[in-house]
């Protein structure tokens, strides 16, 4: 386990491994210690993620004229830009016409 | 079956190495058999930072008793720093904890101190020592992987000033025929990679070494810097944006390594 030591005021001093018996034979002051959890990203965030993932991806068929399906593709982006200010983001994603 | 105090007394059971007690966590130490001793005390590594900016964790602190008498009636007060937390979004990433060991005929406290944290940006910097015969600081982490205990030098693994992707910038690495009595050899830092994807793992840093950071590119979700090694900085994990989900490496926790030296 982990504790925090600090000293008379509260201010932390160390922070050590050691056994919940080892540290209240040695020291006055001290807390368990507890790490904080990561936060999982949300789904706007993986969303807008796969968003700019998408976008990346069709660039170089956006820039060349001939390339097959090119207007959908176009329609696409469009789609996929204005997505996050719609009703269906997060939860339903723009779909590439063939 | 060999018994501890044969294998002390033999030198290691034949491979001319000396037994190495490891000591984890923090406890009192009582001697298993009389004899002479080498301590080495390694603080704990701080960690990394998380951001689009700064830099990795820095190393513990390196204090080495040369020698020290010890018999069975002795005893002796050993405290593991815990290491360092990595940051998120540019926060200040966790200091590493102190290691000391304080007892029977040690006039004072063999101190090895944590790595300090990446603040505002900056790279870590490493833990100092005090009241050995060698007292070295621990590396400075740098834009490329946390800082690596100094069991050489102070400061001796930079790895500011080395090349981005050259993992050994957070080495702990020495000529392994230093190995033994007396000394202690580390081992690679973690590598630095630059990727993109969904979730960016940094690599690892070995016994000693700094973990290596990760660089997210603009399609990369989430990033983690590579936690140390025992007494290792945490890298660095960078994203260009969205650093909310941009996190350090952990620092290496701290340990005491004591060895029996040849009558």
């Amino acid at each position: 386990m982990k504790y925090t030591i600090k000293d008379a005021d509260g201010n932390v001093t160390n922070t050590i491994k050691a056994s919940a018996e080892f540290v209240e034979a040695n020291f006055e002051h001290y807390e368990l210690y507890v790490a904080p959890t990561s936060a999982e990203p949300t789904a706007e965030e993986t969303a807008r993620q796969w968003r700019d993932i998408e976008l990346a991806s069709t660039d170089t068929a956006a820039q060349t004229p001939d390339w097959p399906n090119r207007d959908n593709i176009l329609t696409y982006r469009t789609a996929l830009r204005d997505w996050p200010s719609t009703s269906n983001f997060p939860a339903t994603k723009p779909t590439l016409g063939s | 079956m060999a018994t501890l105090s044969s294998l002390i007394s033999s030198g290691g059971g034949g491979g001319g190495l000396p037994v190495n007690i490891a000591l984890t966590e923090s406890q009192t130490w009582v001697p298993p058999v009389d004899g002479n001793i080498c301590i080495h005390v390694i603080g704990a590594g701080s960690g990394g930072i998380g951001s689009s900016g700064g830099g990795g964790g820095g190393a513990g602190g390196y204090c080495k008793k040369n020698s020290l008498a010890v018999t069975t009636s002795g005893s002796f007060t050993v405290v593991i720093g815990a290491g360092g937390l990595g940051s998120v979004n540019s926060a200040n990433a966790s200091n590493g904890g102190n290691s000391t060991v304080a007892g029977t005929g040690l006039s004072a406290t063999l101190t090895a101190n944590g790595g300090n944290g990446p603040v505002n940006n900056a790279n870590g910097q490493g833990g100092t020592a005090s009241n050995g015969d060698v007292n070295n600081t621990g590396g400075q982490g740098g834009w490329f992987g946390g800082g690596a205990v100094g069991v050489y030098r102070s400061n001796s693994a930079n790895s500011q000033t080395t090349q981005r992707g050259a993992g050994e910038s957070s080495d702990a690495l020495g000529d392994p025929a230093l190995m033994g009595y007396g000394y202690i050899v580390g081992g690679q830092g973690g590598k630095t990679f630059i990727g993109e994807g969904s979730t960016l793992v940094g690599m690892n840093g070995g016994f000693l070494a700094g973990g290596g950071s990760m660089w997210g590119g603009h399609s990369a979700l989430r990033t983690w810097g590579g936690d140390g090694g025992v007494g290792g900085g945490g890298g660095m994990g960078y994203k260009t944006t969205n650093t909310s989900l941009a996190y350090g490496g952990t620092g290496g926790d701290g340990i005491v390594i004591i060895q029996y030296l040849p009558a």
